[in-house]
């Protein structure tokens, strides 16, 4: 049994009584001890996804439809004082900006604490000492003392190093890390991923990483699902995807990696805008920056089709 | 913050607020001091002063001297000097003041708290209970409860086992309880809109979904991660929650028949039974005085301000 099983995940958001989708039928699973990459320019639904896993969709937002199977019990048929013990103890997510993740007016590590003491009845001194531990277990120095600090006397990599020591706090099944690294120097990047690799050892835990860094992906993920406009256009195993891309987005992705090798020219770029919400294309939503559209593309929404065993695409060409 | 940074910061605020409150002063002694008679009267299709403008001036300079000189603490209101009875009557009415400021306090966050909109629900009753208070003018409010107090006295109807509470007077602590109530409404709406206006904002916020993220519920998340949010706002609210009070005080003491530094106020101005010289220097003292004690709960308000909000905001970037 998959530890994570997402089933036609349909999360919309509904404004003037119309409906947005956000994340339209999205299937994946998560095994145990596995990365899990999802892909996507800005808009395409990462994070949406995961703060429907995390049961955290606000109004106008919406669980319209499927399953979101962890250790096989559906999340969604759970009420929120019920979800309150999935989230941080089963399930942890971190965030995009370390810079405001973190509650300006607490002391820092009683934003570790906190989940000890909610999760575990850790005493208010246990769970002290258990949070220095973890500062110091994800790099912070001197974490006895900056257990008291408040977080505007980090930089923006040891506050990520926090909300990880928080996230990790009660050692959860997966760990949700949407985009880690985004918000961080280039230099903070390779050690808050280099991190974040060494606590999944450690802690046997899956990751689901929301990124649009394909550099990432490759050095992290066992798997990749490359979203679009609230869909799935590709997934595969990361080597599988980065050998032979079979959707048309995915190639695109892959031609925009500046490379080594290719000393002179011009960054590829996927010309055109993700489509906003509101004014989805009928038909395959990346036809209009897809330079291999036919009239079929403008009429048909393609499904999302396996071509090789554990390789699926949504486009009409095949191949 | 640096002990130098926040020494600093509290010497300049009390130096800018005692310059203020100096003029404040002036302002007041020139206002009391323009004689009660002084009109501006049409005759023969002619609009002027009944009095020339020396004389108005003369009269201010008197007020000036009496308070400088303390004549005017000795002036008699009905065998009283005016000193005595302004520290009788400051007494009644910091009572009510202090009970009724705690008592918007606590009850505007906590109602406040529960004024707050889920955000899955428009909650338009709960936006009314808060908005409807403050959209109401304050004299309509403290007679609506003067009313009910009323009611209830006449018909010997007790609260909560207590005795018929006392609807008049001002000789026991039992009878500044109705009074409380009536002049904390305005502001307890007033600082219930403000924690619900805080809380609403701040759920959108990252590090409150973050702690939602960790497994916190929505009670935890307001008692740990926006209490402190809160109480700032309402204290940088508070000097205008003082505010609404003291200029609440003269119509609850004058219904209540609560004989505080707000009935003597209208009675000085009013009554035929003090004459107008008496009267005058008295009203004088009682409103320098009342401004000046406005004005320190004003700066002591200020400074904890300025020692604690900048450290948030230094925090936040």
């Amino acid at each position: 049994m998959a530890l994570l099983e997402v089933r036609g995940l349909k999360t919309y958001f509904y404004i003037d009584n119309r409906e947005y989708p956000a994340v339209d039928d999205v299937s994946f699973t998560l095994d145990e001890g596995r990365t899990l990459a999802v892909i996507g320019e800005s808009g395409s639904g990462k994070s949406v996804t995961a703060l429907s896993i995390m049961g955290m969709i606000d109004p106008p937002g919406k669980i319209s439809g499927g399953q979101i199977l962890f250790r096989g019990k559906d999340l969604l048929k759970k009420t929120d004082r019920q979800m309150q013990k999935v989230r941080g103890k089963e399930i942890s997510m971190i965030y995009q900006d370390p810079m405001s993740a973190l509650d300006p007016l607490n002391k820092a590590g009683d934003q570790i604490s906190e989940s000890l003491i909610i999760h575990k009845q850790a005493k208010k001194s246990e769970a002290r000492s258990i949070a220095v531990e973890l500062m110091k277990s994800v790099g912070i120095s001197d974490a006895n003392k900056r257990y008291d600090h408040l977080p505007n006397r980090f930089s923006g990599g040891m506050r990520q190093r926090l909300m990880i020591a928080a996230a990790i706090s009660c050692g959860p099944s997966i760990l949700i890390a949407d985009e880690p690294t985004t918000a961080l120097d280039v230099t903070i990047q390779a050690d808050i991923l280099e991190l974040l690799c060494r606590l999944k050892e450690e802690n046997n835990m899956s990751i689901i990483l929301n990124t649009h860094d394909l550099g990432v992906v490759a050095k992290m993920a066992d798997d990749v699902i490359v979203m679009y406009c609230g869909q799935i256009m590709e997934s595969a195993p990361c080597t599988t995807l980065f050998e032979d891309p079979r959707n048309p987005y995915t190639k695109k992705l892959m031609s925009c990696i500046p490379r080594a090798d290719k000393k002179r020219g011009e960054l590829e770029t996927i010309k055109g805008y993700v489509p906003h919400l509101t004014s989805l294309p009928k038909g395959c939503r990346f036809q209009n920056r897809c330079d291999l559209v036919r009239e079929e593309c403008r009429l048909i929404d393609p499904e999302l089709t396996e071509i090789t065993k554990g390789h699926y695409s949504r486009c009409i060409l095949r191949e | 913050m640096m002990k130098s940074e926040i020494s600093k910061a509290v010497t300049k605020k009390l130096i800018t607020h005692f310059l203020t409150l100096m003029l404040l002063v002036i302002l007041v002694l020139i206002l009391t001091g323009i004689p009660q008679d002084f009109n501006i009267v049409s005759y023969n299709a002619r609009t002027r002063a009944n009095m020339d403008f020396n004389e108005i001036l003369d009269a201010v300079y008197r007020n000036f001297t009496m308070l400088i000189n303390g004549t005017s603490l000795f002036v008699k209101i009905q065998g009283e000097t005016a000193v005595a009875l302004l520290f009788r009557t400051a007494l009644k009415s910091f009572t009510v003041l202090f009970f009724s400021s705690l008592l918007a306090l606590f009850s505007g966050v906590i109602f406040g708290i529960f004024a707050a909109r889920k955000k899955d629900k428009a909650g338009t009753a709960k936006l009314l209970w808060s908005l409807i208070p403050l959209s109401l003018p304050d004299l309509l409010t403290i007679t609506l409860v003067h009313l009910g107090v009323l009611y209830l006295y006449n018909n010997g109807i007790s609260i909560l086992g207590i005795l018929p509470l006392p609807a008049y007077g001002d000789d026991t602590i039992l009878h500044a309880i109705y009074p409380v109530i009536s002049i904390s409404i305005l502001p307890a709406a007033y600082i219930a809109r403000i924690t619900a206006g805080v809380i609403e904002e701040d759920m959108t916020k990252l590090h409150i979904i973050a702690a939602r993220g960790k497994g916190c519920s929505r009670y935890r998340i307001i008692k740990d991660h926006m209490l402190k949010s809160i109480l700032y706002k309402v204290l940088s609210a508070y000097p205008a929650v003082i505010g609404i009070l003291f200029s609440s005080l003269i119509i609850v003491e004058r219904l209540f028949y609560y004989r505080g530094m707000g009935f003597y106020l209208i009675f000085l101005r009013t009554s035929p039974l003090v004459p107008s010289y008496e009267a005058g220097a008295a009203f004088t003292l009682f409103v320098c005085l009342l401004c000046v004690i406005y004005y320190l709960i004003y700066t002591f308000l200020d400074i904890i301000k300025s020692i604690l909000i900048p450290g948030i905001n230094k925090s936040k970037g």
